[in-house]
């Protein structure tokens, strides 16, 4: 658990962050979105001490971190930076093992963990005698997510972790990422300027501007319920797509007919909008088959889709 | 002509001599290159973290690399006296700034996203440094411990000026006694050295990132081996002299103490510059001077009875180019005209004075042709442009300049000097290659380290002056087209002095008495 209360931060009397304040709970994502030069980054880097808070109080974990040593910290928060850090003469084994040399663990213990974390992240074993220079960009971001996993911190700080990488690259490390199973149980704190990665990673979203949070909520709340003009212009280049994704099946299924006929494929409570409408125009067909949790299946068409949206804009 | 010996035969016969001055070579150049690394790297480390003190360090260190050697070396004097340790710190000064640069240059220039994600993974910045920062600015750190290296091979040549060995010995000897092979049996060895070197640390540099951990521990080893090579060259023996590289070659040198008095004495190569006052200051105890010298007067040194006369007096006379003189007839009768105004004593005391009183040599040499009444307004005319030459001692400083102010005074010609234009061989070279008209010469130096004639010719002299100036100036006209004026007046020649005090004391007066003192004294031991 990660509680910011009232954080700024002052370069020079220049002010980077203002006033911030946040809360990110047990196995949630918190998403810090924003333009470049927002103070997003910046208040990522006070929660690991890479830069220290002007005022305010951070508390990780029931702590305040102004009263923990900085390197003992960090050793319980996994961090990955945009340009993925690793370093060059290192092997991809030798960078993986950085922290838990840190903390004293034995051979054996890391070579399970590496072997363990290679596997989940999709990376043949053979790549751990490799240099960083010899790998591709995913797959050297694949090694720095493992780097800062294999400690099995409890928070996790990922600064635009998928930033540099192409957008074909970008789907399949984020994918993988996502479904690592040690990441449920932890805290997370993700800084990105990419709207789309943002509504799909964030339980909850911190929208930047000028160093303050113009507005914090679900994506629902910041597409449906914008606080200000700035919220509303930030999504509005991809407006219709983000609001039918922002859109769970989970919320709308009990207003939904049972269905007649079985197809092959069908979506589940997770899936959204957007997933409903992608598989219409994939199959050619006029609707698709949604499989509740109690293994009912409920029915979809393009005019129910058209009616839901309709009323979810009124709602708000 | 004694026939020049190939390289070859040279650096056989002088194998040993070769030998030791190589190891000294390596040596200084280690030991420096050392405690360069001890202390630019952290100093490097330390303005890479404080970039405010970063432009101080890195102008102060790039002052003194700016310093010409040949000076710092000469600040050293002062300062450390002779031998290993002022060259050892003149060449660690020249080596600190492209370590404290590169290193600088290295720890900025890595990546900080690295160095970021370094600490947000919780490493201290010991650990920062160690392992990260140093293994990846280590090949620029190397580029610039190379570029150290290759300095300090070449500026450890002077070393050899200030009796602190190495192959400059060998260099320096071999220009004052116009002997190629000499200068070729120092000059390569310290080209290889050089080479061989940066040679051996390129291949550490290209070792590549991943090794990059091993070598900060290789590399401290491998110089501490070389830098033992280098043991203080005397040791033993209760006398130390100190000669010049041209004393050390000569007939009438040491090679003649050696042979006529089997004197048997450590030395030392020593610039003449510095020679008198590391007499004085008790660093040597016998040096090689000459006799007309002022600062004999200066250090309160006496000069040594030659009882066995290996040390003929020398007449000193103009030498100018035939074609010079030809071209300007009056030039014959104005270089002539200080004939018999200047004898030993009166020399001696010129010289005392620019030695030891600190006199401007224009002043001194200005001031004396007044007393005579030898100096006329200078007629500014421009018939003809006459180029002095001089060797770099004080001596031939105020020569040339009185020659300077006769030829404009008398002539309608403009007089240009050249002054310092080293030892014998260079000044020869000069005249012979028509870059300068004329210089002063002594007959001895004329005889031995440019005409070397047999040793029946030699004999044939015996060390008589007359005939020793009538033969060279036959030998040069017939051999250069160069042609020896009419003696100035005084003579030149090496004398052995030592400390007046001590001379007295262990009851030295002659060379004889050295040579007993020396032989027995070795012989308690």
């Amino acid at each position: 658990m990660i509680i910011a209360d009232h954080i700024s931060k002052y370069f020079n009397g220049i002010e980077a962050v203002i006033d911030v304040s946040f809360r990110v709970g047990k196995g949630e994502t918190m998403v810090l979105l924003g333009t470049s030069g927002c103070g997003k980054t910046t208040t990522l880097k006070m929660l690991n001490r890479l830069i220290e808070a002007t005022s305010g109080r951070i508390e990780i974990l029931g702590k305040d971190i102004s009263e923990e040593k900085p390197e003992i910290l960090r050793r319980s928060i996994g961090y990955v930076s945009q340009n993925n850090g690793l370093f060059p003469h290192y092997t991809v084994a030798e960078n993986i093992a950085i922290v838990p040399r840190l903390l004293n663990w034995s051979a054996n213990d890391i070579a399970e963990q590496t072997r363990r974390l290679l596997e989940q992240l999709k990376l043949p074993q053979d790549f751990k005698g490799k240099y960083p220079g010899e790998l591709s960009g995913g797959q050297q971001q694949r090694v720095a997510i493992a780097r800062a996993l294999i400690a099995d911190p409890p928070v996790l700080l990922l600064d635009e972790p998928f930033g540099a990488l192409d957008p074909v690259t970008r789907a399949s490390v984020r994918k993988d990422f996502t479904d690592l199973p040690a990441l449920r149980e932890k805290t997370i704190v993700l800084v990105t300027h990419d709207v789309q990665e943002a509504l799909e990673l964030g339980d909850h979203i911190c929208l930047m501007d000028k160093g303050r949070i113009v507005q914090s909520g679900t994506s629902a709340d910041l597409l449906f319920r914008p606080a200000s003009d700035f919220v509303r212009a930030f999504f509005d280049e991809q407006r219709f797509l983000l609001e039918l994704k922002a859109v769970s099946l989970r919320e709308i299924i009990n207003v939904l007919p049972n269905a007649e006929t079985t197809y092959q494929h069908y979506l589940n409570p997770d899936h959204n909008l957007w997933d409903a409408l992608e598989m219409l125009s994939r199959h050619q067909r006029d609707r698709v088959n949604v499989r509740t949790d109690d293994n009912e299946m409920k029915s979809l068409s393009m005019a129910d889709i058209h009616r839901i949206y309709n009323q979810v804009k009124q709602q708000a | 002509m004694e026939e020049q010996q190939s390289l070859w035969a040279f650096m056989a016969q002088q194998s040993d001599k070769l030998w030791s001055q190589t190891v000294a070579h390596i040596g200084l150049t280690c030991i420096s290159l050392l405690i360069a690394i001890a202390i630019g790297l952290p100093l490097g480390i330390w303005i890479a973290r404080r970039q405010k003190a970063a432009w101080l360090v890195l102008g102060i260190a790039g002052v003194l690399q700016t310093i010409p050697s040949i000076a710092l070396l000469g600040f050293m004097i002062p300062l450390l006296g002779i031998g290993a340790l002022p060259a050892i710190t003149a060449l660690f000064l020249y080596a600190l700034l492209p370590i404290i640069r590169n290193t600088f240059t290295g720890i900025t220039g890595v990546d900080p996203a690295i160095t970021e994600s370094a600490l947000g993974m919780g490493m201290n910045s010991w650990q920062i440094l160690t392992g990260v920062e140093l293994p990846l600015a280590m090949p620029v750190i190397l580029a610039g411990i190379r570029t150290a290296t290759v300095i300090n091979v070449g500026v450890a040549t002077l070393a050899a000026y200030i009796a602190a060995g190495g192959l400059g010995e060998f260099i320096f000897g071999g220009i004052a006694l116009n002997n190629t092979q000499m200068i070729l049996a120092g000059a390569i060895p310290a080209a290889l050295l050089a080479v061989l070197l940066d040679f051996l640390l390129s291949l550490l540099q290209k070792t590549g990132l991943k090794r990059m951990r091993k070598i900060s521990v290789v590399l401290p080893i491998l110089l501490l081996l070389l830098s033992s090579f280098y043991l203080i060259p005397y040791t033993k023996g209760n006398l130390l002299a100190g000669f010049t590289p041209e004393f050390m070659g000569r007939e009438d040198g040491y090679l003649g103490l050696k042979s006529r008095y089997k004197l048997d004495i450590q030395t030392v190569v020593i610039s003449d510059a510095v020679m008198y006052k590391a007499a004085f200051e008790k660093k040597l105890d016998v040096i090689s001077g000459y006799s007309t010298d002022g600062r004999l007067k200066a250090f309160d040194l006496v000069t040594l009875e030659d009882d066995q006369n290996i040390f003929p007096p020398y007449y000193a006379a103009p030498v100018v180019r035939s074609e010079a003189l030809i071209q300007h007839p009056e030039l014959q009768p104005v270089l002539e005209k200080l004939s018999g105004y200047i004898n030993d004593s009166v020399m001696t005391e010129l010289n005392y004075r620019v030695d030891y009183l600190k006199q401007a040599p224009d002043r001194v040499a200005h001031d004396f042709l007044v007393s005579k009444n030898l100096y006329r307004q200078p007629r500014n005319g421009n018939k003809g442009v006459i180029r002095l030459g001089s060797k770099i001692f004080a001596e031939q400083y105020i020569l040339i300049q009185m020659y300077k102010e006769l030829i404009e005074g008398d002539t309608d010609l403009k007089a240009v000097t050249k002054t310092g234009l080293g030892g014998t061989k260079i000044c020869f070279d000069a005249l012979n290659n028509a870059e300068i008209d004329m210089y002063p010469e002594y007959t001895g130096t004329g005889l031995l380290a440019i005409l070397k004639p047999s040793r029946a010719q030699l004999k044939s002299l015996a060390g008589d002056r007359e005939k020793v100036y009538d033969y060279v100036k036959n030998e040069f006209l017939k051999q250069y087209k160069l042609q020896w004026l009419r003696p100035i007046g005084f003579n030149n020649a090496y004398a052995l002095m030592m400390r007046r005090q001590q001379a007295q004391s262990l009851n030295i007066q002659s060379i004889t008495d050295l040579k007993n003192y020396a032989t027995n004294g070795n012989h308690r031991h």
